[in-house]
């Protein structure tokens, strides 16, 4: 194909280069940048690969502004982990046989990532992968809230949340008093 | 503790998806939280995705028959700390276990001459249903199922069931020769039974549960050497032979069979894996009295062992096995999987029963029974 070299040459010559880059660079809401593997964003965040898709990456780093730089940071550590792992027969099958389960259990280093996560970092990096739209991102932080829960008490729960409660005293005793089983070690 | 972000309603989805269906108590702890987590959990969009998400129901219970002569709970729960269920309706020693199955427990009384000798309880409800004596045939063994055509088992609670009865006209029965056998299947919509053809029959049925895969359902015959099949479209009842296998078997292994359509369409039975069940078990002991019990349908393909140290549910695929009680003489066990999430205005369940349930589960089921039918008579030799 012949190569228009008028007067957008420019122009061209530039989203030629953007095109021929490996990397992205994002933008968290305090300004500060972060480059990490075009392959791995498009790969594990349906945004950002629709992002990559249509052009709309900015060279000098595309504005995530609901996004903060710890949790930012966090996203793209787990996207450089995620492309330097090797993925288990677990997570590249898709195949769903008749005994398994939609869900994967988390990988060891998918464990150990949010594992060291401080309580407002995992729950940052929760919003961080539901914006994004990183699937498996979300899998992993969600996984992890969900285990911070077991045996926990409604109180507790809030705490973990930061939830009020909205509940009058008399309908919190008429719904326990319901379902008292469930509350074997209160 | 620093104070987290107040999460968006999707991110609080995500996570309330994936507390564990194994500990029901969760879900109900979380939907004390505030009412706009009671509203979540308690809607019909959460209910599907959460069983969407979790695939296959879990086991919350089991019911079982030992040879005892002391009461004994005939009903489970998983977790017996946290038990949502009511109390058991098979209490009584004359009452027997028959299956469980899209959240129902099936038991039968050995009251030669009650009203009702069939019982279908839900656990999670409470409710009974007493299944009228079919008049002119004695009940041998009998299956229950949801009555709904189409139903994914979403909630099934409370709706219509059928009742499959293998039995025998009663001057057959009273003459102690079995030589025709025929299905009864009672509908609790219409409150009526209907029979098929009585077919030839000269085997003797195991009082353990049956197995629905796909559209027929299985019970063992001879210790596992022979197998009933009944048709639920069809109506019809075949006995099909298990292949010769008693013979050169290695002790205490599990040897997995199947029937799969062979090279010209037709089927045959072909040999699967065997599972050692000496390097699974925690016992150094030789194992004695063993023996397949029960089986779980859909779910994480899981077969129930009892030995002499307890009864073990040994996962096949994984080669992995958990106890799941002591030992005693175990006849049957039934185990019960469902869902279980809180509801407004009471409690609200789901139960599923996995429909792509493989069709030879019960086959290889049935060839396990025999193997250790076999060690038991090796042990005994």
């Amino acid at each position: 194909m012949e190569v228009d070299k008028g007067k957008g040459e420019a122009e061209e010559t530039r989203k030629v280069a953007e095109a021929d880059r490996d990397t992205v660079t994002l933008k968290s809401s305090d300004g500060k940048l972060f480059e990490v593997s075009k392959e791995a964003a498009a790969r594990l965040s349906t945004v950002l690969a629709g992002m990559i898709a249509g052009g709309s990456i900015d060279d000098n780093g595309t504005d995530l502004k609901q996004i903060g730089s710890e949790a930012l940071e966090n996203v793209v550590d787990y996207c450089n982990k995620h492309a330097n792992s090797i993925p288990s027969a677990a997570l590249i099958s898709s195949s769903i046989s008749f005994n398994t389960a939609p869900f994967k259990e988390p990988e060891e280093w998918e464990r150990k990532f949010v594992d060291r996560l401080s309580h407002d970092a995992l729950f940052d990096l929760v919003e961080a992968a539901n914006f994004l739209g990183m699937e498996r991102l979300l899998d992993v932080t969600c996984h992890k809230i969900s285990e911070m829960m077991k045996g926990k008490s409604p109180d507790q729960i809030r705490e973990v949340f930061n939830i009020k409660n909205d509940y009058t005293k008399e309908e919190l005793e008429e719904i326990r008093q319901e379902l008292a089983w469930a509350f074997y070690d209160d | 503790m620093a104070r987290p972000p107040d999460l968006i309603d999707d991110a609080v989805t995500e996570i309330l998806l994936r507390l564990p269906p194994d500990d029901p108590a969760c879900l109900v702890r979380a939907s004390l939280v505030c009412k706009a987590w009671r509203e979540l959990l308690t809607g019909p969009a959460f209910l599907r995705r959460y069983r969407a998400f979790h695939g296959a129901p879990p086991l919350l219970g089991y019911s079982h028959n030992v040879y005892d002569e002391v009461p004994y709970a005939r009903f489970v729960a998983a977790d017996a700390r946290a038990s949502p269920f009511s109390a058991p309706a098979f209490g009584r020693l004359n009452w027997w276990v028959l299956e469980c199955r899209h959240g129902r427990v099936l038991g039968q009384s050995f009251e030669r001459h009650a009203s009702s000798n069939l019982l279908v309880w839900d656990p999670i409800t409470g409710v009974q249903h007493q299944v009228p004596v079919h008049m002119t045939y004695f009940c041998h063994t009998a299956a229950v199922l949801c009555g709904v055509a189409g139903c994914d088992h979403l909630n099934c609670h409370g709706g219509p069931f059928l009742v499959v009865s293998i039995c025998i006209p009663y001057e057959e029965e009273e003459e102690q020769a079995v030589d025709f056998i025929s299905a009864c299947v009672y509908s609790s919509e219409t409150g009526a039974w209907t029979s098929s053809p009585s077919i030839q029959f000269d085997a003797y049925i195991e009082e353990r549960p049956s197995l629905l895969a796909r559209d027929a359902l299985y019970f063992t015959l001879q210790q596992g050497r022979r197998i009933l099949k009944y048709d639920l479209v069809g109506q019809g009842l075949q006995v099909i032979d298990a292949p010769d296998m008693f013979d050169g078997l290695a002790y205490g292994n599990l040897h997995l069979w199947s029937w799969q359509a062979g090279p010209y369409g037709v089927a045959e039975w072909v040999q699967g894996r065997v599972i050692k069940l000496s390097t699974l078990l925690p016992t150094t002991g030789p194992l004695i009295s063993l023996g397949v019990i029960g089986f779980l349908e859909g779910g994480t393909y899981t077969i129930f062992v009892s030995t002499d140290v307890g009864i073990f549910a040994v996962m096949p695929k994984s080669e992995q096995m958990k106890k799941v009680c002591e030992g005693g003489f175990h006849h049957a066990i039934a185990p019960y999987m469902s869902f279980y999430t809180p509801g407004t205005g009471g409690v609200l369940i789901f139960n599923l029963y996995n429909a792509l349930c493989a069709p030879y589960t019960f086959l290889w089921c049935c060839f396990l029974l025999c193997s250790l039918k076999s060690f038991s008579q090796t042990i005994s030799k």
